[in-house]
């Protein structure tokens, strides 16, 4: 699978004029072939600005982007390629939605694409199975789709590409307890499936401990943090000073140990925190 | 303030073949002067249609709202039930008019014909009611999303309406951002005796409201406090919402014989709880 290499990137936006400001400043990361990546970071932290230049949507005014080892902006009108290998849904995705059928709004990319009528085919149906939406849907208007479907339908799009690097904006955002575990499984299960590599931006602290390897956490256009979730929320105290919310349980335990418990804190579900309370409460022990 | 009573609505079909979904099947919810009601449920299980008929924006297919005892079905009544109950919606880009913050929050009384020393008063005190006022002379659109939603919030405020109902008032924002609002609305209704319905799907947002009423399929399933409503996960569960993650906690260490009580809604509740159970 292939290997983003960010190297040192900052960009500056209207540069030279008064209004210059550095949106990223002298941000590196390179992802692991298959991980689950999450990307935190408050309001202007830069996550959005980041993840634009990954499929090269911006061009860094400092540094380079390495896909497979190659420069992205080698040879700029290639860029197109790139934007094919690394796919990226964006925040509400569904507002992007605009053919008269599902099936040719999933097909479009495919058909930028160049394939053969038969390929699409094969891919639209493919993408609509790994986001679970009913075959009969494909020939309905976005129109008369639910809000969930409609998503999912936006992401089948996506995926009908067949990015080897998949990124997404806050995938879950306006959705209920139950559209957001759906859309959370449909990621996990895809990933387990095709191994692709995935960048998932949230504002879930929850969402980013169940999914992610590792978490990037950025703050003010610069990388605050990048480690595996445990060592991230195991900073909680520091999370909180960012303006970034800790997962409630996470929290809970922060408390306890503020108070004086002997407890370490890098917990961020409900299991996990029942594993390390019961032993401090002499409940029965877990089986 | 606002009672509803045996509502049901339908949105009528264009074609005649096609028989009208039916949104809402007899909702009955009275929502008293002064408190804090949450309103949850799955997406398309009736929330918002129902919100939508609390300022006459809606009028029920069958049943009758009333707002402070006045019909909204009524055509008299419209403007009189839409000054009394100002809405905020989803998204606050969608609700700002204005390309300078304080002429936003004018908007309304403006419309209200009223005189501009009213007009000036209201507007900062709107605006400093959200805490805003630094920012009168900005430009909304440069703005944060909670900035946004606080000032769409105060181009309410500024219409005096003494109930006002947010419709997922902080779905599109980061967590500063829904602190902010949500600090807004809690001051709103604890200082100034405000009328709260707040539309979310954020549980740990409804646990701070006095009364949770959850919908599913077009009727109200289960009301009571946070405390009564969340204290049953299963049911929450079954209809795809979830509690609290430290109402879950508990839950879980009490399925495992630990002694702990049943309404905890917050991470101090919960830690101190805890340290409670620890020292025995």
């Amino acid at each position: 699978m292939a290997v983003l290499d960010i190297q040192n990137i900052t960009h500056t936006y209207a540069a030279g004029s008064p209004f210059e400001q550095h949106a990223i400043r002298d941000v590196s990361l390179k992802t692991v072939s298959g991980e689950l990546l999450g990307i935190i970071g408050h309001t202007g932290s830069g996550k959005s600005t980041l993840i634009q230049h990954l499929n090269g949507l911006l061009r860094p005014t400092e540094g380079k982007i390495l896909l497979d080892g190659q420069d992205i902006w080698e040879k700029p009108k290639n860029i197109r390629a790139v934007r094919f290998r690394v796919g990226m849904v964006f925040q509400y995705p569904e507002y992007q939605l605009f053919e008269d059928t599902i099936y040719k709004d999933i097909a479009f990319g495919p058909r930028n694409m160049g394939l053969d009528d038969a390929e699409i085919d094969r891919r639209v149906r493919r993408a609509a199975a790994d986001v679970g939406l009913d075959e009969a849907l494909l020939e309905k208007s976005p129109f008369d789709l639910s809000g969930g479907e409609k998503r999912r339908a936006a992401i089948a799009g996506v995926l009908a590409m067949e990015p080897e690097i998949l990124i997404l904006d806050e995938p879950t955002a306006g959705l209920d307890p139950r559209g957001r575990e759906q859309i959370l499984s449909l990621i996990r299960d895809y990933r387990a499936r095709r191994g692709t590599t995935v960048l998932l931006v949230s504002h879930s602290m929850e969402d980013i401990a169940r999914l992610a390897d590792r978490v990037l956490v950025m703050r003010e256009g610069e990388v605050a943090m990048l480690d595996t979730v445990e060592r991230v929320f195991a900073r909680a105290e520091e999370l909180e000073q960012m303006g970034l919310t800790v997962p409630a349980v996470t929290k809970i335990l922060l408390l306890l140990r503020q108070q004086g418990v002997d407890i370490a804190t890098d917990v961020y579900t409900v299991e996990q925190a029942i594993e390390r309370l019961l032993p401090l409460l002499g409940g029965e022990r877990a089986c | 303030m606002l009672s509803v009573e045996q509502v049901h609505f339908h949105y009528d079909s264009d074609t005649p073949q096609v028989v009208p979904h039916a949104v809402l099947q007899g909702v009955d919810l009275e929502v008293k002067k002064g408190s804090f009601v949450a309103l949850l449920g799955h997406n398309g299980c009736g929330k918002s249609t129902l919100a939508k008929h609390f300022n006459a924006l809606l009028l029920p297919s069958g049943g009758r709202v009333l707002v402070d005892g006045l019909d909204t079905a009524a055509a008299e009544n419209t403007y009189p039930v839409r000054r009394m109950v100002g809405m905020v919606l989803q998204n606050p880009d969608n609700q700002l008019v204005s390309t300078i913050v304080e002429e936003d929050v004018a908007f309304g009384p403006e419309n209200l014909g009223l005189p501009p020393e009213t007009i000036r008063e209201r507007v900062d005190e709107a605006l400093r009611a959200v805490d805003m006022w630094e920012y009168r002379d900005h430009s909304p659109h440069k703005l944060s999303g909670g900035q946004k939603q606080r000032i769409a919030i105060a181009g309410v405020l500024a219409m005096h309406p003494d109930c006002i109902v947010l419709d997922e008032p902080t779905a599109m924002l980061d967590p500063r951002g829904r602190r902010e609002v949500l600090d807004t609305v809690c001051r709103l209704n604890r200082e100034q005796g405000m009328t709260v319905v707040l539309i979310t799907h954020y549980m740990e947002e409804a646990a701070m409201a006095d009364r949770v009423v959850v919908m599913d399929e077009g009727k109200v399933l289960t009301d009571g406090t946070p405390q009564v409503v969340f204290a049953n996960g299963d049911l929450l569960r079954s209809v795809g919402l979830d509690v609290p993650q430290p109402t879950a906690l508990c839950a879980a260490l009490r399925a495992r014989g630990v002694d702990l009580p049943s309404d905890i809604l917050t991470p101090e509740e919960c830690a101190a709880a805890l340290l409670e159970r620890m020292k025995k």
